[in-house]
């Protein structure tokens, strides 16, 4: 596995953990998530909707290509999160699953 | 908790800082709300963060300038909301946001001022998609931000200074260049003779800077390529190779891990565009910007844009830019006379000249090659939504071809990035497809909310009437 991105030799030292799709990643507290996503990554940090390699673009909230799912949150742009101690993130491939709502409680009152 | 302001600035980089600093010391009751996490905008990008010490080390970075705005933003009593979306500004001045968290509400305001700052142009090319391919922008904003640099091979390609500033904090940090592709069209050197005694009277520093910059991308030996065309990015999953032809018409085929390209900086005219401000072509640039006064109001009253969302000026202008809007905001809300403000007012637009007296060297030293803007139908021209220049061609050609029709029939921009990245070269390849002029054609239309929204982020704009 090669990653295409590493920490500058002159950045400061990592002090805090993450997990990136359930692995624990050292990082930098307050550096973007999507730079965490991009030095951890084999290449695609996500797919799009059909299911192609998509990796961030922009790096300032114009292209989505970074978006993963951080916390339990969905569709996030990683690229505008600073990264916390014990952050969960997930890689997010297409269009995020909407969840399962029951709509039988809405169908009754509407009767 | 709907609040109220007297003026609430969109945006906090350097001009829309500077904006709301004017503005407060004039009395004026502010907000600013900022998608990102920290204030500083691109150009300022990593002064707060935590390599901000590799930072202030940089070179072409302005640490000073930077810790004196940051350091007077922090202390004055401007309301300041981070990690926040301004998704709607509707006519009667009210400004739609939404936290971090999910929440929205509404802050009313008297003036709005944009400064939501520029946007790398978009200009698609076969396998752009692909991992390992980015903006130099985002390599630039990767770097000071998070102290990350690229894994050898790295290729920059395309024209403008920000590549060779970028190469030189590249080399600075510990990086590495296997090359740079030039992709701009052919330096007019009449232009530049023309332009260059205006840049050097009004801009010394910046042109010694540059000159600077270029002699040390030589020192480290990193192979240039001009004249470049025809560029690819070639892999299976993640970026491998890059092809290019050189001047000669030879072509090139080269290891790559990763591809930054930049293609100049264009203003970014969504918010502006969704509130009802008209654009105009700007033929030197070649890009849309916001129609303005010399204040930088819109056509929509009240509502002002400054800095490079308003025009491709840099830092320095978006400085003065941002406190001639405020200025003006001032006196418009009754809180200054234009006497008393003759000094300040003469003394930013003086500056403000100064500062773009570079602009139009730059644009004859980079300019866009427009054969680049017709690419090949099998190029993807929306990310977002995945549609080729093919589909766009075909699609256009069975009806009006006016890019709102198109969008409709392709779904191009209709993506999570609002077309931020597809209106331009849509609009392009239509104007080429039938032979119409771009400035005619314009941009698809932009509406509210101007930033993507969750149902439940709009659903909780009810809280607020429910508290009120």
């Amino acid at each position: 596995m090669t990653v295409n991105f590493f920490r500058s030799p002159f950045a400061p030292p990592t002090n805090i953990r993450v997990m990136v799709d359930g692995q624990t990643v050292l990082a930098l507290a307050g550096e973007s998530v999507a730079a965490i996503l991009l030095r951890t990554c084999d290449g695609p940090t996500g797919h799009d909707h059909a299911g192609r390699p998509r990796a961030p673009y922009c790096m300032m909230g114009i292209c989505f290509e970074c978006v993963a799912i951080v916390d339990g949150a969905a569709s996030v742009r990683t690229c505008l999160i600073p990264a916390r101690d014990g952050m969960n993130i997930q890689r997010q491939n297409g269009p995020y699953p909407l969840p399962d709502i029951s709509c039988q409680g809405q169908a009754k009152r509407n009767g | 908790m709907a609040e109220f302001f007297d003026l609430v600035v969109i945006g906090a980089g350097p001009a829309g800082i500077s904006a709301a600093l004017t503005a407060s010391d004039a009395g004026l009751h502010v907000a600013v709300v900022e998608e990102h996490f920290s204030p500083g905008g691109q150009v300022w990008r990593g002064a707060d963060g935590p390599a901000a010490r590799m930072w202030r080390r940089l070179p072409g970075v302005t640490a000073r300038e930077a810790s004196r705005f940051l350091t007077r933003f922090r202390h004055s009593d401007i309301r300041f909301f981070s990690q926040a979306r301004a998704w709607e500004i509707t006519s009667s001045g009210q400004v739609l946001v939404t936290d971090v968290n999910g929440n929205s509400f509404t802050l009313t305001s008297r003036k709005i001022v944009l400064a939501t700052g520029a946007q790398e142009r978009t200009v698609p090319f076969r396998g752009w998609t692909l991992p390992g391919v980015m903006t130099v922008g985002a390599g630039q904003i990767l770097l000071k931000s998070s102290g990350v640099v690229p894994r050898e091979p790295i290729w920059l390609a395309g024209q403008g200074p920000l590549i060779a500033l970028y190469a030189v904090q590249l080399l600075a940090a510990g990086g590495s260049i296997a090359g740079i592709l030039q992709t701009g069209a052919p330096v007019s050197w009449v232009r530049v003779l023309q332009t260059l005694p205006e840049a050097i009277w009004q801009c010394p520093g910046q042109i010694g800077k540059g000159l600077v910059r270029l002699a040390k991308i030589r020192l480290r030996r990193v192979r240039i390529f001009r004249d470049v065309e025809k560029i690819e990015a070639l892999g299976s999953g993640k970026l491998e190779a890059v092809s290019f032809t050189d001047r000669k018409g030879i072509t090139h085929h080269v290891d790559a891990a990763v591809l930054m390209v930049h293609e100049g900086l264009i203003p970014g005219v969504h918010p502006v565009l969704a509130a009802g401000g008209r654009l105009e072509w700007d033929e030197t640039e070649l890009c849309f910007r916001p129609i303005l006064d010399e204040w930088g109001e819109s056509t929509v009253p009240g509502l002002f844009v400054a800095g490079d969302a308003a025009r491709i000026g840099g830092a320095d202008a978006a400085l003065y830019s941002g406190a001639l809007a405020a200025l003006r905001v001032a006196m418009q809300t009754g809180h200054a006379e234009e006497k008393a403000l003759a000094r300040k007012i003469r003394f930013h637009r003086k500056r403000f000249r100064q500062a773009m007296a570079l602009r139009p060297l730059v644009t004859t030293l980079s300019r866009l090659r427009l054969e680049q803007l017709s690419p090949a139908d099998d190029v993807m021209i929306c990310r977002c939504e995945s549609v080729n220049a093919g589909t766009i061609c075909r699609a256009s050609l069975t009806g009006s071809g006016m890019p709102d029709q198109v969008k409709a029939f392709t779904r191009t921009g209709m993506g999570a990035c609002q077309g931020r990245q597809c209106a331009l070269p849509l609009s392009v390849l239509l104007a080429s497809t039938h032979n119409k002029s771009i400035a005619e054609l314009g941009l698809f239309r932009v509406r509210a909310p101007f930033k993507p929204l969750k149902l439940g982020e709009l659903a909780s704009l009810s809280h607020e009437s429910d508290i009120q």
